[in-house]
């Protein structure tokens, strides 16, 4: 199965499960939980269903395409699940087998791993889920998201398309994965890779970064007064990657690191808080 | 035979770490719980996977046992009248609770006599109790990560709950959850459920499903396993305890297989290998002749190919030996002396500072270690310089991606740093022991930077506030203790706590340690040296005669509590303790302690004793005397006239001056003896 037939399979299954199939977000996020869909979508109580493929960027995991298993950019499949229905794991085990990853044939393993973003004022408990040793997904409770505690919960399924792939297509390399028939994962990618890791860990200039960040962080401010909620947490996205930028540049200390984490934490917190605040108010009846 | 109870709670996987603790607390609330209902039962067991707690009660009887309850009423004078007829309050009381005169009771409650009407109330069903009560015990396990859904809290949600007694099912609701004669299969495994028609069949149901339930027998499974293939294959197979406890509660159903290390392997170093292998694959390896050869890891599931998951683990074996060989080679790059300024930007303690501040402070600490022990030149130059580099590791890729590896890297790299062999030596082995089946480090310079690493540490965490309580313990300032006085005892030297303490407290900040309060660090470093003397058999009155000092020196406290559990029948010694408890029961509240003055002396037994305790102290002033052997078998003399002296003379003279320096005199012995110990705390004698 090619690593687009993967995405293909997923986008059915979960649509058929009625989650909006949605896309992925097109600002520099480190992980599927950043993009507004997941973001807002958690809070309140109205049911809400979605999956989506999410591009995401750590600069800080890339290796300049040298290692078989690292990227600097990787592809999430996203779903959300409000509030998680009872039989959550094992509609989750039949998405592995639309995969062919039969579970009878296989270890399937479910291994703590909580998940806690300081950035985002989010947290939750779960799993990672081991394919034959291979950690294939992320399963996450939601329990809190800006700051605030959720109720009712979500469930977050996050699948890594590349270790996925990896394991179907029984390849040594991320970077012999074959995206489709024809095309092969570092023919589309490994350039990218390379320039992007010489960027972030050598060019990015750290001090205009630093500008930057303070420009986007008071522009944030200064439209969340006006009740600007998206663009304001669209605001807070570009300071958690430039951060990610600076941070894979070795351009903090230990006090600064926290500092700058606190300042996105805010303005997330913020947005979330008032995005409820707004719904609540407009939609009392939910 | 009576009948039997099982409850199963099904849940989504428990985190392995949590399930031991949470299946024996379990238990002990339900146990707990049937005695406090007065329901009878023969035997509780306790099973667990990670997605059952099950509990088992044998011969549970179907009733409550009757009771006998007693309602308290007025004071027997209120009660009655002068004229003994039951008054009105007696009537009311009476009626109330339906009880007849001519049974009531009467009892003494403090100072007056009550009057008391006793009932039979008759058990219930235990049925209905445990229905009733069963919420409330399994929700009062304490969690330690727990999670919300529901509106319930719990380690995991609860997804079904199979509740028997015998053939009926018990009725039980969490959340939306209802109890059924129905148990889950392994995972998927075609079927949704299978039906337990009476609670004795259950177990043979888990047997046909390929389920193990008892936490022991599945650890029993895959040693035994493990065993066979090392034999098999004729190798050595390293088994991990951590490991091993992990895989027992990450599996229901487990079943070992062996796989041949992937070649790269030998591309790295065997330590790092291993800690891989271990930490990373959870995966046993199996050494033949100081080589991994073959690993061995647990598949989830008896029925499931081994074929296809030994496919899967191999590629991430694999996957994972690539990757350490990527940090490993980048780590390579750096040498250690290089990376110092890098641990800026690592935390210590948000209060403390980095490890580079750590850093700094355990040389200066070391600086001052050094007046109280035996050590030359060179190996102070050693010492240094392996303190500088001791936490530079924290800062490679390995590191950070396997923390176990801290130390083992250090030491890999300080060789290919060009370091001193010793220095390397030193960073590989002075952090252990981590727990408490590690050894102590080899080299005696290891364990004094073990020492300072963690006095650093203790008295850093006091001053942040960061003290054990009875139930949090999170930086493991227990463990810490433990393992400092196991060093401190571990080598001869004359390291005292209080001096310990004080030369830490001088490498910190001055506006951060107002609060610190030598005393409660000592205290707490003495509650673990309680521990460890009762362990080795000493018995408590050795004990506090040796920790109720202001300052001890581990080392010879040690020394010293062991000989006194050795001599401590001896006539010498109860001579020796009556002696000092003669003196200490005139002076030990005489303050004043100031030069003794031979002129004033009278009698021939006071000169004597003086004359013998000057020429015994600078002995051991001279030789700096600690241990106690020597002292004791020196103190015959001292002994016989201490008793001389008290039998011939009269402390209390009328003389002022001649009183006090008899007063003095004794007082200066006590505290030469006091050196060695608290001895009016030993019983005997």
């Amino acid at each position: 199965m090619t690593f687009q037939d993967i995405i293909t399979e997923l986008r059915i299954f979960w649509g058929k499960e009625n989650c909006i199939i949605g896309e992925g977000f097109d600002i520099e996020v480190g992980a599927g939980t950043m993009s507004p869909l997941t973001f807002f979508g958690v809070l309140g109580e109205k049911p809400y269903r979605v999956a989506y493929i999410q591009p995401s960027r750590r600069p800080q995991d890339g290796r300049y395409g040298d290692n078989p298993n690292r990227l600097y950019k990787h592809h999430q499949f996203q779903v959300i699940l409000k509030p998680p229905p009872d039989d959550i794991v094992k509609l989750y085990i039949n998405s592995l087998g639309k995969l062919g990853i039969k579970e009878e044939e296989h270890d399937i393993r479910f291994v703590e791993d909580n998940w806690e973003s300081p950035t985002l004022g989010a947290w939750g408990v779960g799993w990672e889920i081991w394919c034959d040793g291979m950690e294939i997904t992320q399963f996450t409770y939601f329990q809190q998201a800006g700051g605030i505690d959720l109720s009712p919960i979500s469930v977050e399924i996050t699948y890594g398309l590349e270790r996925i792939a990896l394991f179907l297509q029984k390849k040594g390399s991320i970077f012999e994965i074959l995206w489709n028939d024809d095309i092969k994962y570092k023919d589309l990618r490994l350039k990218e890779e390379k320039e992007m890791c010489s960027y972030s860990f050598e060019e990015a200039d750290i001090e205009k970064l630093r500008t930057i960040f303070d420009f986007y962080e008071n522009e944030a401010e200064k439209i969340l007064s006006k009740n600007l909620i998206i663009p304001s947490y669209e605001f807070c996205l570009k300071l958690s990657h430039i951060f990610n930028v600076l941070d894979a540049r070795g351009a903090f200390g230990v006090t600064e690191r926290t500092q700058y984490i606190t300042r996105i934490r805010s303005i997330a917190n913020r947005c979330a808080s008032l995005y409820l605040k707004e719904k609540n108010g407009k939609e009392p009846t939910d | 035979m009576g009948k039997n109870l099982l409850i199963e709670v099904g849940l989504e996987e428990i985190p392995a770490r949590f399930l031991n603790d949470i299946i024996e607390d379990f238990k002990n609330n339900f146990r707990n719980f049937l005695d406090k209902e007065n329901i009878l039962y023969k035997n509780i067991e306790r099973y667990a996977t990670p997605r059952r707690l099950v509990i088992f009660v044998t011969d549970i009887s179907p009733y409550q046992q009757n009771r006998v309850i007693k309602i308290k009423g007025p004071k027997r004078t209120i009660a009655f009248s002068t004229s003994s007829e039951p008054t009105s309050a007696l009537i009311g009381f009476m009626e109330k609770n339906g009880g007849k005169l001519e049974e009531l009771k009467f009892e003494k409650v403090g100072k007056d006599e009550y009057v008391f009407i006793e009932k039979n109330v008759e058990g219930k069903m235990s049925k209905e109790i445990i229905e009733k009560g069963f919420n409330d015990v399994l929700f009062s396990i304490p969690i330690k990560k727990p999670m919300r859904w529901d509106n319930i809290t719990f380690i995991r949600p609860i997804r079904w709950i199979l509740a028997l007694i015998d053939d009926e099912v018990l009725k039980i609701k969490i959340g939306n959850v209802e109890s059924k004669n129905r148990t889950h299969p392994f995972l998927k495994s075609g079927k949704d459920f299978i039906k337990v028609s009476d609670a004795n069949s259950y177990f043979d149901i888990m047997i046909s499903e390929g389920i193990i339930i008892s936490i022991e027998k599945r650890k029993e499974k895959i040693v035994e396993e493990l065993n066979s293939f090392g034999k098999e294959l004729g190798v050595e197979i390293d088994i991990d305890e951590d490991l091993l406890d992990e895989l027992t509660n990450l599996t229901e159903s487990p079943k070992v297989f062996s796989l041949p290390l992937p070649s790269q392997g030998k591309n790295l170093p065997n330590e790092i290998l291993l800690e891989i292998l271990k930490r990373g694959a959870r995966v046993f390896p199996g050494i033949k002749k100081d080589e991994i050869v073959y690993v061995f890891g647990v598949q989830n599931g008896v029925n499931r190919k081994s074929e296809i998951v030994k496919e899967g683990f191999f590629n991430i074996i694999k996957a994972k030996i690539d990757d350490a060989i990527f940090f490993y080679n980048k780590d390579k790059e750096i040498n250690l002396k290089d990376r110092i300024d890098s641990l800026k930007k690592i935390v210590f303690e948000k209060n403390l500072g980095t490890y580079y501040d750590k850093t700094l402070r355990i040389i200066k600490l070391l600086s001052k270690i050094y007046s109280d022990i035996k050590i030359n030149e060179e190996e102070r130059i050693v010492l240094d310089r392996a303190a500088l580099l001791s936490y530079t590791d924290l800062t490679t890729l390995t590191v950070q991606e396997y923390p176990e590896l801290h130390g083992i890297i250090g030491k890999i790299l300080s060789s290919i740093s060009k370091e001193e062999r010793a220095v390397g030596y030193i960073i590989g082995e002075f952090i252990y022991p981590r727990k408490r089946s590690d050894k102590l480090p080899n080299n005696y310079l290891s364990k004094i930077l073990g020492i300072a690493d963690r006095v650093d540490t203790l008295v850093g965490s006091f001053i942040s506030n960061l003290e054990p309580t009875s139930k949090e313990d999170p930086v493991g300032l227990r463990r810490i203790s433990f393992t400092l006085l196991e060093l401190l005892i571990s080598f001869e030297n004359r390291l005292s706590l209080k001096n310990l303490i004080e030369y830490s407290l001088n490498t910190y900040p001055d506006d951060l340690k107002k609060d610190f309060n030598v005393d409660n660090l000592i205290n707490f470093i003495k509650g673990r040296f309680k521990l460890i003397l009762e362990e080795n058999g000493v018995q408590y009155d050795i004990i506090n005669c040796i920790l109720n000092l202001n300052d001890i020196i581990p080392y010879y406290s040690y020394k010293n509590a062991k000989y006194i559990k050795e001599i401590y029948d001896e006539s010498n010694f109860i001579e020796f303790v009556k002696a000092y408890k003669r003196i200490f029961n005139i002076v030990k509240d005489y303050k004043e302690v100031s030069e003794i003055r031979k002129d004033l002396f009278i009698k021939d037994e006071e000169k004597n004793l003086y004359e013998e305790y000057l020429s015994i102290k600078d002995y051991i002033e001279k030789n700096k005397i600690l241990d106690f052997s020597i002292f004791f078998n020196k103190s015959t003399d001292l002994v016989n006239k201490i008793n001389k002296f008290f039998d011939n003379v009269l402390v209390m003279d009328k003389d002022e001056n001649i009183k006090n320096n008899r007063l003095n005199l004794i007082k200066n012995i006590l505290i030469l003896m006091k050196i060695f110990g608290s001895f009016d705390e030993i019983i005997k004698s």
